[in-house]
């Protein structure tokens, strides 16, 4: 979570200082588009998607160690997140439940009880 | 059929082991890639372009849950063995680049197979071999396992039809599938509209599309042990299916030589 934080930092800083003197804004599509053609602004804009891409990766290996899912397997889930964001994110939130669900020991002592 | 644990987990309190990790994956992108699908027409050649990965998920994913099933069946002292675990890291791994990869060149709209229009493509599909390689040695190696487990303790039926149709299927994949590759053209078919097609895999019916006897091959790893399931089942007397199934296998075996040769013979007539 170090290097987020460092990419955070810049991204304020680069945010602070081109936002309000660039052109366009959040409102409309065209004003992002617009606001993403300055060059600083577009920085920042990459910043904060490699700040935030990272942030959510750390926080999905943090639960997937938890759950015991495989480093093998978060692997390509992990590589999503840090290309695609949201794509490695619903990957991995369409994997955990079953993951959850699946343990040994639940699975188990369900079956005891039925019995 | 009762399902031992060991087929799901590594142990009492884990979670799922790596080929059930990996299979939850796959689906996983196998219900996006379906979506996809749904929704985005675009063609790479004779077909819709998300129907390739939506096949090898699928395929995979099969794959994947006929070695865990198969891997319970051995002795715990092979199964939890360094060797066996360190080859089911590899043949995961080399699943999910697999895939992962013929996803990736869907995506961008581009071939994944016989693609040299890039030296990078061309690397990675020397790459996607090597893995095709990896899963078969990976199938190779649990069959002798299990024969080795059928030879020393239990004479099963079972045991011998999984051992069978992994060892003979993994031998025929990498037959059909190296010769396959080492075309330049792919897979040869004559791609036209006036050959019959099989409907869903998109086959070729010319006898020249080697991706028929590759899939028959390399579906041996279930069809025999599926039959050995059938028989172990069946009141037969032990001696009596272990006749039928080497029958089973001899027939089948030879079919897919057959076809596959005739295919061979008719690319050299071309």
């Amino acid at each position: 979570m170090f290097i987020p934080l460092i990419l955070s930092i810049v991204y304020s800083f680069l945010i602070a200082r081109y936002f309000f003197s660039a052109e366009g804004g959040f409102d409309t599509l065209t004003n992002v588009q617009q606001l993403f053609t300055h060059p600083s602004a577009a920085l920042a804009g990459w910043v904060h998607y490699l700040a935030f891409d990272l942030f959510v990766g750390g926080v999905i290996a943090k639960q997937a160690d938890d759950i015991g899912l495989s480093r093998l397997i978060q692997a390509p889930i992990l590589a999503a997140t840090f290309i695609f964001g949201p794509f490695g994110y619903l990957l991995f939130m369409i994997v955990k439940p079953i993951i959850v669900r699946f343990k040994a020991s639940l699975v188990y002592s369900e079956s005891v009880e039925q019995s | 059929m009762k399902l031992d644990a060991s087929v799901f987990f590594n142990d009492k309190q884990g979670s799922l082991n790596i080929w059930w990790q990996a299979v939850v994956l796959l689906s996983a992108l196998l219900l996006l890639n379906l979506l996809l699908y749904a929704f985005d027409q675009r063609l790479l050649g004779d077909e819709a372009l998300w129907i390739k990965p939506i096949k090898f998920e699928i395929s995979v994913i099969i794959h994947l849950i006929t070695l865990a099933l198969f891997a319970s069946l051995l002795s715990p002292k092979r199964r939890d063995g360094l060797a066996w675990k360190a080859i089911s890291y590899v043949v995961v791994a080399a699943s999910l680049f697999e895939v992962l990869y013929i996803f990736l060149q869907a995506s961008r709209g581009r071939e994944s197979h016989f693609n040299h229009s890039t030296s990078i493509e061309s690397v990675m599909y020397g790459l996607m071999g090597l893995g095709a390689v990896l899963m078969v040695v990976g199938s190779f190696y649990l069959g002798w396992l299990l024969y080795r487990e059928f030879k020393s303790e239990r004479g099963e039926v079972l045991l011998m039809s999984a051992a069978l149709g992994l060892v003979i299927g993994s031998v025929l994949t990498l037959l059909v599938a190296g010769f396959l590759s080492s075309s330049e053209q792919g897979y040869l078919a004559v791609k036209s509209e006036s050959v019959m097609r099989v409907p869903v895999f998109g086959w070729y019916l010319d006898g020249l599309d080697l991706r028929i006897p590759h899939f028959f091959a390399t579906h041996m790893m279930q069809l025999v042990p599926l039959y050995g399931l059938y028989l172990s089942r069946s009141e037969r007397a032990i001696a009596d299916s272990k006749s039928r199934l080497y029958w089973m296998v001899g027939v089948y075996t030879l079919l897919v030589v057959g076809v596959f040769a005739t295919g061979v013979y008719l690319v050299k007539l071309k």
